[in-house]
């Protein structure tokens, strides 16, 4: 087995730190024996998909080898009639989504730029996109992984049927663990059916509470979204809610939709194909796009809070700014470029101070250099630190993958 | 036994249904005190474990509202269960001599409706004196713990509703229907002698010539559900073959505790082929009044009682007869009336037989429960179709200071019937 | 173990903390907590304690700990793997008394809870301001919420809504020293390991768990259920694999076999035909779009061959429809002396030809399975039936039990879809995973109970490692060198 391998170059970098060594295996086999190479040689090791999450995270401790999984990429298996799908690690979002819509199937993981973000890095940075409203995160849809441990071993969880509580739940561990923990090599998601239509709803220009009492309201009327964001535009919201299914359903909640708006006094617009999607893409700027992107994660009863008074310290700093509210998640998204370091890392800390008292958390996603060292990406450790040294003490005592970027210096 | 042959406690299959609805459970959380527990013990006596104080202070504690009975998807027989181990606690001489000595007190005078009549007199002189010192002076202070506790329950009565009898037989009224005989019930006639009246007056309302054989003693329920077995046995012996000699061939019952024991007659004689026969045939004729009433169409007019009536289900009849549906639909007939369900409405109220006189703790809590949810409905008129339940109930939302009506389903019937406002006593 | 305090003087400390009446040590006690669910394999625990709040839980575990005695937590006693399967020497830890709804926010959605509150008293409470809690186990009318959270419990309805892990958001847990940790939140994406993952379906082994925070759903608009019977399992298979594939996502989709409908009719009553299957489908959500979707599932499943379709006219109905469903398990007592449950899952499509393949491993042993199932996410419940009185049939049907399961394993499935490894399967789990995978698995144990006190002996196969020490000659002891022992 050779495994191909290079010397590291600039664009190898994690966070400005370049890698001597960059190995880039092609099979799970290959895979397996990187890492194992990386325990034997005491290589810290950081593993990069397609590198669209790179900036979570804090600069590694050290560095020593880069791990790609881009050559990693095929589909292991899909059987349609069980809707499970197994990928390796390093294949994209794009093509799983191709490879399954030919059976009538998505994966309703919709990260951000699914050209280049990878199933493992999607699994591993527990990135998400709209569809989380009705469908949840990767923590939800993950049914199986098979990983590579920090000591060579590899190893498998969870299994390939939708349900199975057999054996600690290592999938759902590896969700978010941003590779501190081991290298996934496959992932085995559940997947849903293609709706046969989908009818976004736009409703411009409201205000915070305006979008509370709508989303009060949907929920009342027992209506289901698939997704719904609020944009900001300047200091106004336009929400969008996307239905999706068999027409008749979409077609009846459209109607009832707009008809809840009409009765607020909030009038809405079914938009067409084109227009709905471009404001999904007034969305996926929002969270693909800027040198500084931050998450805020609350919950759906400080949208107030949120809008008006965490992100505006943040958005002021930023030019041009964008944001991006989950109204149902209690979920946020700041972007843009930062007009001054120093501003923007008070405002930070002053949006973070106010966040956390409100038992939320804000976590850099991306950020310049210069911002960097000013402000820590994770904020405080939650209260259950101990025990996440503890699990990263068991997987990765030597502390050699993605050293020093987790959550309180994990 | 059942039908396979082998012990019912050996039908368990430790799903827990019966948890939630059983009352004990429900307070204190504790599987020994829960029909899977008790069951788990009365196994264990089976298997030749000694009775012990801790046994049997499970086992008492069983209120025998059979709520587990109905809710458990394997069919345990826990009825058959319970009595069975309690008649290996009565026989194994575990009891202190102070528990047993209430025991016996209590089970020589409740199943005696003429016993019973002679303390409801006591306790009307004692009452209306207000002569504690006769007690003392008779040198019958071990009775007074006791009558203090049978005081707060019973009702008020006067001398002559306690002295009073049933009449031998009763005339239909208009055109014969049919020829029904009625069981008196001990509690009932004693303290509730109304209830028997009014049944009277609404069967024969409604075409039925009524019998009511004399020299009735005690159907034997309450020993039955207490392991006293034997007892049992010559108790229900004697009614049956009183009952029999009537020659009706449908045997009424107003009180439900009677009613699901003498339905199910078939187990305590299950060693006496002879009488298993006899009483099993005896059992398939044995019905409630409501049940039996529920079934045949409505002859005599009803005139309105208005006013909300909240129902209370009693255990006996709910859980351990299957009747949920008769007494309900007999009551919503009744114009005007709003027949009202009570919150957990299928959990004991902790009267349960002789419980609320010797699990004096655990009783008021659940009594305190289901008045609560009693008064919670809002109605000034209860519906309660067994005598224990109803003191239990009036006594415990008197103590509260709360003024609700209590009757008996046939009472609040036969009232209709007279066109007279809705009967019974209140709390 | 040396030095461990006698059980009485243990008790004595232990009734100081929870109450002498919370707190058993004799024989007729402590019977009634031998087993759980799983009502073979018992063993008498050497003490009971019934902790009230959070603070007598880490007291309990403190003592029992410095007593050395292994802890197995219990909620109502419902598991149906031995998963509260007491050892030998070991303080049961009941939490049945902490049954308080503590808080709940509707408008983020979530209640928190103390870990004996029922399932459905969950729903219940919240069911007047039109929520409800999503995950519903047969035994829901009585499992409590933190067996539910130990076991990743399941149900009917988490084809579409998912399992307990997916409803839990937070979660107060008392440690192997005592020490009480919140992890999670209501708040999404709390920085960090996902904590929750470790803690939801651990199976007691990670600590003791006296808060849970759970999501909260609106109640859908629309239920449409129908029950469609069928000449044999092979046409509702077929069904089942139609309805799917139109893309359809029933919010549950339940099969039972000829002797489970026998069963389910005499413990309920209900008019059941005769047939070899019968189909039960929930779909629910907004009007227009269940009742399209539920006409639909009603035509595929015609066209499959069903025999007859029924509607229910009412909710009362519908309840009594599921009622039977749900009551399936246990009613199997009333067409058999004893039987065993078992949980297995395989890939849906394979339902028909696996149902003909447990029919034949059981006519091979003289033996009769029931078949109960979640045919949506293809978990399988055999019931195998016996009669424990004739020699040799109870170790015949544990022996069908471990094939079904097996067979599982073989065609990609899973030996536990719902009820968890327990002490009853832990056996089964070498045949699903390597030894690295259950190492792996280990490591995550280790990193909450180093020493392994909760609840040892589940569902690992080698339970004996915590705790020895390397052998003599100092070779490294397995455990050692795979990291579920650390010596320090």
């Amino acid at each position: 087995m050779v495994i191909r391998e290079r010397a590291g170059k600039s664009e190898d970098a994690v966070q400005g730190v370049v890698p001597r060594l960059v190995l880039e295996p092609a099979t799970v086999e290959e895979a397996t024996a990187a890492v194992a190479r990386c325990a034997s040689d005491r290589l810290a090791v950081v593993f990069v998909g397609g590198g669209t999450d790179l900036g979570l995270g804090a600069r590694p401790f050290r560095l020593d080898a880069v791990i790609r999984t881009g050559a990693l990429s095929r589909l292991v298996d899909h059987a349609p009639a069980d809707q499970v799908v197994t990928a390796e690690a390093g294949m994209t979002l794009a093509a799983l989504g191709e490879a399954l819509a030919r059976q009538r199937q998505r994966l309703a993981l919709d990260a951000p730029l699914p050209g280049r973000a990878t199933v493992g890095g999607v699994v591993a940075a527990n990135a998400f996109g709209p569809r989380r409203t009705r469908f949840g995160g990767a923590r939800d849809l993950v049914l199986g992984v098979s990983l590579v441990r920090a000591d060579g071993v590899a190893a498998k969880g969870g299994g390939k049927v939708v349900k199975n509580v057999a054996g600690f739940d290592l999938p759902r561990l590896m969700v978010g663990s941003l590779g501190t923990l081991a290298l996934l090599t496959t992932v085995t998601f559940r997947v849903h059916p293609l709706p046969e239509t989908e009818v976004t709803v736009l409703f411009p220009g409201l205000e915070p509470d305006q979008v509370r009492s709508l989303a009060a309201a949907w929920r009342a009327a027992q209506l289901e979204p698939g997704s719904a964001a609020a944009v900001f535009s300047s200091d106004r919201l336009d929400l969008g809610l996307r239905l999706e299914g068999f027409q008749a359903g979409v077609d009846d909640q459209v109607a009832r939709l707009l008809d809840l708006g009409r009765r607020s006094g909030l009038p809405g617009e079914r938009l067409g194909a084109a227009e709905g999607a471009a404001f999904w893409r007034r969305h996926d700027a929002v969270r693909e796009q800027g040198s500084l992107r931050v998450k805020i994660a609350s919950t759906p009863s400080h949208l107030g809070d949120l809008a008006r008074a965490w992100l505006p310290p943040i958005l002021g700093e930023l030019s041009p700014a964008g944001a991006v509210v989950y109204p149902t998640l209690g979920i946020a998204f700041a972007s843009g470029e930062p007009a001054s370091g120093a501003g923007l890392a008070a405002g930070l800390r002053a949006a973070r101070v106010a966040v956390t008292a409100a038992g939320g958390s804000l976590v850099v996603c991306e950020a310049p250099p210069a911002i960097r060292p000013a402000f820590d990406p994770w904020g405080p450790p939650p209260p259950s630190i101990d025990l996440m040294r503890a699990l990263k003490e068991r997987f990765d005592p030597e502390r050699r993958l993605a050293s020093g970027r987790f959550v309180g210096g994990i | 036994m059942t039908g396979s042959g082998r012990h019912p406690a050996l039908d368990c299959v430790h799903c827990g249904f019966c948890l939630p609805v059983c009352p004990t459970w429900t307070a204190w959380a504790r599987e020994p005190d829960s029909p899977r527990g008790r069951i788990e013990i009365a196994r264990a006596m089976l298997d030749g474990a000694a009775p012990t104080a801790e046994m049997v202070s499970h086992l008492d504690s069983c209120l025998g509202c059979m709520a587990c009975l109905a809710a458990c998807p394997s069919g345990v027989r826990y009825d058959v269960v319970i009595e069975e181990a309690r008649a290996r606690i009565e026989a194994s001489g575990v009891r202190t001599s102070a528990d047993a000595g209430l025991r016996s007190l209590l089970f020589s005078l409740f199943p005696h409706p003429g016993r019973l009549r002679v303390a409801a007199v006591f306790l009307w002189l004692w009452r209306i004196t207000g002569l504690r010192w006769l007690t003392r002076a008779l040198g019958l202070t071990r009775l007074v713990p006791f009558l203090g506790r049978l005081d707060a329950l019973a009702p008020d009565l006067g001398l002559a509703e306690i002295t009073s009898s049933l009449p031998a037989s009763t005339p239909a009224t208009g055109e014969r229907r049919g020829r029904v005989a009625l069981v008196g019930g001990c509690v009932q006639r004693v303290f509730f002698p109304g209830v028997n009246e009014a049944t009277l007056r609404v069967l024969s309302a409604e075409g039925y010539e009524v019998v009511v054989p004399e020299g009735q003693g005690c159907c034997g329920a309450l020993s039955v559900h207490a392991g006293r077995d034997e007892e049992a046995r010559a108790m229900t012996r004697a009614l049956v073959e009183r009952l029999e000699a009537s020659g009706a061939d449908t045997f009424l019952v107003n009180a439900a505790g009677c009613g699901s024991h003498l339905k199910d007659l078939g187990h305590l004689f299950h060693a006496d082929p002879a009488w298993h026969t006899r009483a099993t045939a005896f059992s398939r004729k044995v019905k409630d009044v409501t049940e039996f009433l529920a079934a045949v169409a409505p002859r005599a007019p009803r005139h309105p009682i208005a006013g909300k009536v909240a129902y209370h289900s009693p255990c006996h009849l709910g859980h351990a007869q299957g009747i949920q549906d008769p007494p309900r639909a007999l009551l919503r007939a009744i114009p005007g009336l709003d027949l009202v369900e009570v919150a957990e409405g299928d959990q004991c109220c902790g009267s349960a037989g002789i419980y609320n006189l010797v699990q004096v703790e655990a009783s008021d809590e659940l009594g305190a429960r289901k008045a609560g949810n009693v008064l919670a409905t809002g109605a000034p008129f209860l519906a309660s179709a067994n005598p224990g339940c109803t003191l239990q109930v009036l006594r415990v939302l008197r103590e509260k200071g709360a003024s609700v009506q209590a009757a008996h389903p046939i009472e609040i019937l036969d009232a209709s019937i007279r066109g007279k406002p809705f009967p019974g006593g209140g709390g | 173990m040396n030095g461990r305090a006698s059980v009485s003087e243990l008790a004595g400390r232990m009734a100081a903390v929870v109450g002498a009446r919370n707190c058993f040590s004799e024989g007729p006690d402590l019977l009634t907590y031998e087993c759980d669910g799983l009502t073979h394999g018992r063993t008498r625990p050497d003490l009971v304690v019934l902790p009230g709040s959070t603070e007598e839980v880490a007291e309990v575990v403190r003592l029992a700990r410095a007593a050395g005695r292994p802890i197995v937590p219990r909620g109502s006693g419902t598991g149906l793997s031995g998963g509260a399967r007491p050892v030998p020497g070991s303080v049961v830890v009941a939490l049945s008394r902490m049954r308080r709804i503590l808080e709940v926010n509707l408008e983020d959605g979530w209640v928190r809870v103390e870990p004996g509150v029922i399932n459905l008293d969950v729903t219940k409470h919240v069911s007047p301001a039109g929520y409800y809690y999503a995950p519903d186990p047969s035994s829901q009318s009585i499992c409590s919420i933190g067996g539910n959270v130990a076991f990743n419990s399941g149900g009917a309805h988490c084809l579409k809504y998912g399992f307990t892990v997916n409803h839990v958001l937070g979660a107060r847990v008392v440690l192997h020293d005592g020490k009480v940790v919140d992890i999670g939140g209501p708040a999404l994406d709390v920085p960090g390991h996902d904590l929750l993952a470790a803690l939801v379906g651990s199976e007691g082994m990670v600590g003791i768990v006296t808060e849970v925070t759970l999501r909260l759903l609106r109640k859908p608009e629309t239920t449409r259920t129908f029950f469609a019977t069928f000449p044999s399992t092979d046409e509702g298979g077929e069904a089942v694999s139609r309805i799917i594939a139109a893309g359809i996502l029933p919010a549950a989709i339940e099969m039972m076999d000829r002797l489970a409908i026998v069963a389910a009719k005499a413990a309920t009553g209900l008019d059941w035909p005769d047939v070899g299957a019968a189909l039960l489908m929930d779909a629910d959500g907004p009007t227009a779009e269940v009742e399209d979707l539920s006409e639909r599932a009603v035509k595929i499943a015609r066209e499959a061959g069903a025999l007859e379709l029924r509607l229910p006219r009412s909710e009362a109905e519908r309840q009594l429809m599921w009622k039977g469903r749900k009551s399936a398990f246990a009613a199997v007592g009333r067409i058999s002396p004893n039987y065993m449950v078992e949980d297995g899952v395989i890939p849906r499509s394979e339902i028909a030809s696996v149902l003909r393949e447990i029919e034949g491993m059981a006519k091979e042993r003289g033996l009769r399975v029931a078949n109960v199932f979640h045919a949506g996410d293809g978990n399988l419940h055999p019931l195998v039936l016996y009669d424990a009185r004739e020699t040799g049939q109870e170790e015949r049907a544990e022996h069908l039990g471990g094939e079904i399961l097996r067979m599982c394993v073989r065609r990609g499935g899973s030996i536990t879809g719902e009820h968890g490894v327990g002490s009853e399967k832990a056996a089964y789990m070498a045949d699903m995973f390597g030894d690295d995978d259950l190492d792996t698995m280990k490591r995550v144990r280790a990193a909450f109970d180093p020493d392994c006190c909760f609840n040892p002996g589940k569902v690992f196969p080698s339970s004996r490692l915590c705790g020895e020490k390397p052998g003599p000659g100092g070779v490294e002891h397995p455990a050692v060198k795979s990291g579920e022992v650390y010596r320090w």
